[in-house]
C-alpha cells in the first residue's frame, strides 16, 4: 500500500463515518420506509470489511457502532459489538463469495438481518424486549440498507482505493 | 512466510475479541448508570454533537422536505381533525373559564395551596429517532440553557418524556415509549394508581401493576402520580386508556394508554425545569 493510499484511508473512513452518522440521525429518521429505517452507519463498515479484510471490518464497525449508540437511545457497546461482529465477518467471507452483480447486495442485506439481530438479542438479554422492533421491521430496513448500499459500497470502494493503488 | 501467515489469523481473533470484550465493558457501564446518564456518554456527545448538527443543517430540510412529500395525505386529514378539535376546544374554553374561577373560589374556601407552577423553556426538536431501536429526540437545549437530566418534557397535549442526557448545548429525550421508560401514574377519575411502561415504537404503552378488581374503564385519562421520589411532577396529563381487557395470570388489568402527544412528530416541545427529588 503507498502511503497516499494510506493516508486516504485513514482520512476518508472518518469523513465517511462522520457524513453516515449526520445522514442516520438527520435524513434518512425522516425518510422510514413502512416504519423502517436503514442502517446507514453499518453501509459504512460493510464497505470497508468488503474492501479492506476482517481486521478493518472489525475495528471500523466498533467505532461506527459507538457512533452509532451515542446518537441513539441504545447503551453505548451494543452497537459497537453487533458491528465489529458483523465487520469481522464480512471481511472473513466476502471474498470467498462468487463475483456478481448480486455479491454485494446480498451481503448488505444479510449483513444488516445479523447486526439488528444481534441487538434484539442483546436488548432482550438487557430486558428490553424487542424495543418494538419486529421482524418485518429487520427485513424492511435490510432491504432500504442494501438498496442504499448499490450507491454507498461502490462510492466507498473508490474512496479506499487510490488509483494505482493495487493492495 | 509460513509462520506469519498462521499468526495472521490469531491477530485477527485477538483483534476480534479485543473489541466484543470492550463492548461488553461499554454496555455494563453504560447500562448501569442509564437512568441517570453516563458521564462517559456526557463526554463522547459533547465531542460528537457539533458535527452531527453540522451535517444534520444540511440533510433535515431535504429529509423535511421529502418526509412531507410522502406524507401529504396524512396531514390533510391531520389537518381536518384538528380543525373540528379546535372548534370543539373553543367551545370548552367559556366552560373552563366558568369553572377555574369556581375552583379558585374553592380554594380560598378551603385554604388548599395553588398547584405548583414550573419553571419551563421551550426548545426545537432537532434530532428525530435515528434507528429502528431508537426511542429519544434531541433537543436544542442543554446545561447552559438551565435543562438538566430528569427534566419533563411534553408539548401542549401532554407528557412526552424526560431529559436524558443533557449536554452544554443539547439534550436527548427518552420518549415514554422507551423500554427503559417507567412512569409512576393515575387514573384521574378515581386515583387508581400503576406504572406506564414503553414497549418501543408503534407499540402501545401499557398501564402495569393494575389490580383485576379496580375500576379503570376506556377513555379515562392518565396523568403523572408524583408520589414522593416520583421522576415527575403530579397532574401532568399523558393520555387515555385505550383497551382494558384482564391479563392471563387474571390477577392484574392489561391495559394500553394512547398518548395525547407524539414526541416524534414536533417541532417544539417544552422543558419544564423541575428535577426529581432525592
Amino acid at each position: 500500500m503507498t502511503q497516499a493510499g494510506a493516508l486516504q484511508r485513514w482520512v476518508g473512513i472518518p469523513v465517511a463515518l462522520v457524513i453516515a452518522i449526520g445522514l442516520q440521525a438527520s435524513l434518512f429518521a425522516q425518510l422510514p420506509l413502512f416504519g423502517a429505517k436503514p442502517e446507514v452507519v453499518l453501509l459504512v463498515t460493510v464497505a470497508v470489511a468488503m474492501r479492506l479484510g476482517p481486521e478493518w471490518g472489525a475495528g471500523v464497525g466498533f467505532v461506527a457502532g459507538l457512533l452509532q449508540d451515542l446518537i441513539g437511545g441504545l447503551p453505548l457497546g451494543m452497537s459497537s459489538m453487533s458491528f465489529t461482529i458483523v465487520g469481522y465477518t464480512v471481511g472473513f467471507v466476502a471474498p470467498n463469495l462468487p463475483p456478481g452483480p448480486f455479491r454485494q447486495i446480498g451481503v448488505t442485506f444479510v449483513a444488516t438481518v445479523v447486526a439488528e439481530s444481534i441487538v434484539l438479542g442483546l436488548a432482550w438479554l438487557l430486558g428490553q424486549g424487542g424495543r418494538g422492533v419486529t421482524v418485518p421491521t429487520v427485513l424492511l430496513s435490510s432491504l432500504y440498507t442494501a438498496a442504499l448500499g448499490t450507491l454507498v459500497v461502490p462510492l466507498m470502494g473508490r474512496l479506499l482505493t487510490p488509483p494505482g493503488d493495487v493492495s | 512466510m509460513a509462520a506469519l501467515n498462521k499468526r495472521a489469523p490469531s491477530r485477527r481473533k485477538l483483534v476480534l475479541i479485543g473489541l466484543i470484550i470492550l463492548s461488553v465493558i461499554l454496555i455494563t457501564v453504560d447500562y448501569s448508570s442509564d437512568a441517570e446518564g453516563s458521564p462517559l456518554r456526557k463526554g463522547l456527545l459533547e465531542v460528537v454533537r457539533p458535527v452531527q448538527s453540522a451535517v444534520g443543517a444540511v440533510t433535515r430540510p431535504i429529509g423535511r422536505f421529502f418526509s412531507g412529500v410522502f406524507s401529504a395525505g396524512d396531514l390533510s386529514r391531520d389537518n381536518e381533525r384538528l380543525q373540528e378539535e379546535n372548534e370543539r376546544l373553543r367551545a370548552e374554553r367559556v366552560d373552563v373559564a366558568k369553572y377555574e374561577r369556581e375552583l379558585e373560589e374553592l380554594r380560598r374556601l378551603t385554604n388548599v395551596v395553588n398547584a405548583k407552577s414550573y419553571d419551563f423553556l421551550t426548545a426545537r426538536v432537532v434530532g428525530e429517532p435515528a434507528t429502528n431501536f431508537d426511542e429519544t429526540i434531541t433537543i436544542d437545549a442543554g446545561t447552559d440553557d438551565r435543562v438538566s437530566d430528569g427534566n419533563p418534557v411534553r408539548t401542549g397535549q401532554g407528557l412526552v418524556g424526560r431529559v436524558l442526557d443533557a449536554t452544554s448545548t443539547q439534550s436527548k429525550v427518552l420518549l415514554l415509549t422507551d423500554p427503559l421508560s417507567g412512569v409512576g401514574v393515575r387514573d384521574v377519575r378515581n386515583g387508581i394508581t400503576g406504572k406506564l411502561q414503553g414497549h418501543g415504537s408503534g407499540k402501545p404503552l401499557t398501564l402495569d401493576f393494575v389490580d383485576a378488581s379496580a375500576d379503570v374503564a376506556v377513555g379515562d385519562e392518565i396523568a403523572t402520580s408524583g408520589f414522593e421520589g416520583s421522576r415527575f411532577p403530579p397532574n401532568l396529563p399523558i393520555g387515555r386508556v385505550a383497551t382494558v381487557d384482564l391479563d392471563r395470570s387474571g390477577l392484574v388489568k392489561a391495559i394500553t394508554v394512547e398518548p395525547y402527544a407524539d414526541g416524534t412528530r414536533r417541532d417544539f416541545v417544552t422543558v419544564l425545569l423541575w428535577t426529581p427529588s432525592t
